[in-house]
């Protein structure tokens, strides 16, 4: 037994942390959210009912639930010192979706991500993914998390890609609000582990 | 969805699990909480004194307050006598840990089967959908006990957990059982 009576999970990194609020990969710009995004995230991703299909969060309905999107990305920055990031395309400028690095613990983090229709299939996701899993080792995370549906290949052929191992199929522990709302769903886990030492557990 | 809260007393053949209480600390910290072969590979740093005992309590309060059930003693029906902790630890309101703990005296007799068996019961009756515990994979007593009260394991979680007692400061891998 490891989380009974343990204290409350520190929703913070260790103290100081502060992740760029840009990064450049080779064909994307990941950048810290601002208010003026919402009119791109609702009508590039967030509102997109095909692209939302297999998320923890809802379809955005119009324009203020981007909006609200975005105020909780910013207070979510300022109590972390990391968040959300819109990933934005270099060579045009365009919004194609979004990631986001969200600690758990002192030395855990999770991540996630999102890209509109027109930006399936080129590897973009695997992109923005590898330059969240080097952030969290820059930040000194110790382990990365991800889930997906079960379902959803796609998503985790793309941690596969970025050399996630997948630790099991957690029963009952996410949400899917378009597929099965108001239920707990089943949901695939995989992990990153920077230490050096780790080699996966053999029982 | 289930009862809005918890019992603070419930009964199994042979023991009773009841909410802690202000004057249960020097009880716990003699029996079990301060002994280093059984907080060997639990998730908390075994209790140095009375206050962090203390500290204990006033966390099971907190968590009493604010979800539908907390930490539990469990005593024997028998003698009365203190032999263990367990409880639910909420992280949502479907979702819930549980773990277990046992003094010296009261190992192998089968009250840890029967704890869990009376955890499993207690969250589905207050609405949880997932129950899950988490183990040292090399604390073979306690995932035979985990598989007997009907758990299965579902994955290792990489780096995961945190035993202080075995290696401070260090993230281990860990054993993920789930309630079917």
């Amino acid at each position: 037994m490891a989380s009974l009576a343990t204290a409350p999970v520190a929703r913070r990194m260790q103290i100081g942390v502060r992740a760029p609020s840009a990064i450049e990969t080779r064909r994307l710009l990941l950048r810290r959210p601002i208010p003026s995004d919402a009119a791109a995230v609702f009508a590039r991703y967030a509102g997109d009912p095909a692209v939302t299909k297999y998320l923890g969060w809802r379809t955005h309905r119009s324009l203020a639930d981007s909006q609200m999107f975005l105020a909780c990305c910013e207070a979510e920055w300022k109590q972390a010192g990391v968040g959300p990031y819109l990933l934005q395309s270099r060579e045009n400028g365009e919004v194609l979706g979004s990631t986001a690095l969200r600690p758990l613990s002192t030395q855990q983090a999770g991540t996630g991500y999102v890209l509109a229709r027109d930006a399936w299939g080129q590897g973009f996701a695997t992109e923005a993914l590898r330059a969240m899993r080097d952030l969290a080792m820059r930040l000194g995370v110790l382990r990365i998390t991800a889930v997906c549906h079960p379902e959803h290949q796609a998503s985790w052929r793309v941690m596969q890609k970025c050399g996630f191992t997948r630790e099991g199929t957690l029963r009952a522990h996410a949400q899917f609000p378009n597929i099965a709302p108001g239920m707990a769903s089943d949901v695939v886990c995989y992990s990153y582990v920077f230490d050096t030492d780790w080699q996966p557990l053999v029982i | 969805m289930g009862d809005a809260k918890a019992p603070a007393r419930y009964q199994t053949a042979r023991l009773v699990l009841r909410r802690p209480e202000a004057a249960d600390a020097e009880a716990i910290f003699t029996r079990y909480a301060g002994d280093p072969e059984v907080t060997k590979y639990l998730g908390w740093p075994r209790h140095r004194s009375l206050d962090d005992t203390r500290e204990f309590l006033a966390f099971s309060d907190a968590e009493w307050a604010r979800w539908p059930a907390g930490p539990y003693l469990i005593e024997s029906r028998a003698t009365r006598a203190l032999v263990g902790g367990t409880g639910l630890g909420f992280e949502s309101a479907t979702e819930a840990s549980t773990g277990y703990v046992f003094a010296r005296d009261a190992w192998g007799v089968g009250y840890a089967t029967e704890t869990l068996q009376a955890m499993v019961e207690l969250s589905r009756r207050l609405g949880v959908r997932r129950l899950y515990a988490l183990c040292h994979p090399e604390h073979r007593a306690s995932w035979r006990v985990l598989v007997k009260a009907g758990f299965s394991r579902e994955g290792t979680l990489s780096r995961h957990a945190a035993f202080p007692n075995l290696k401070p400061g260090a993230l281990a891998d860990v054993l993920c059982y789930v309630a079917r």
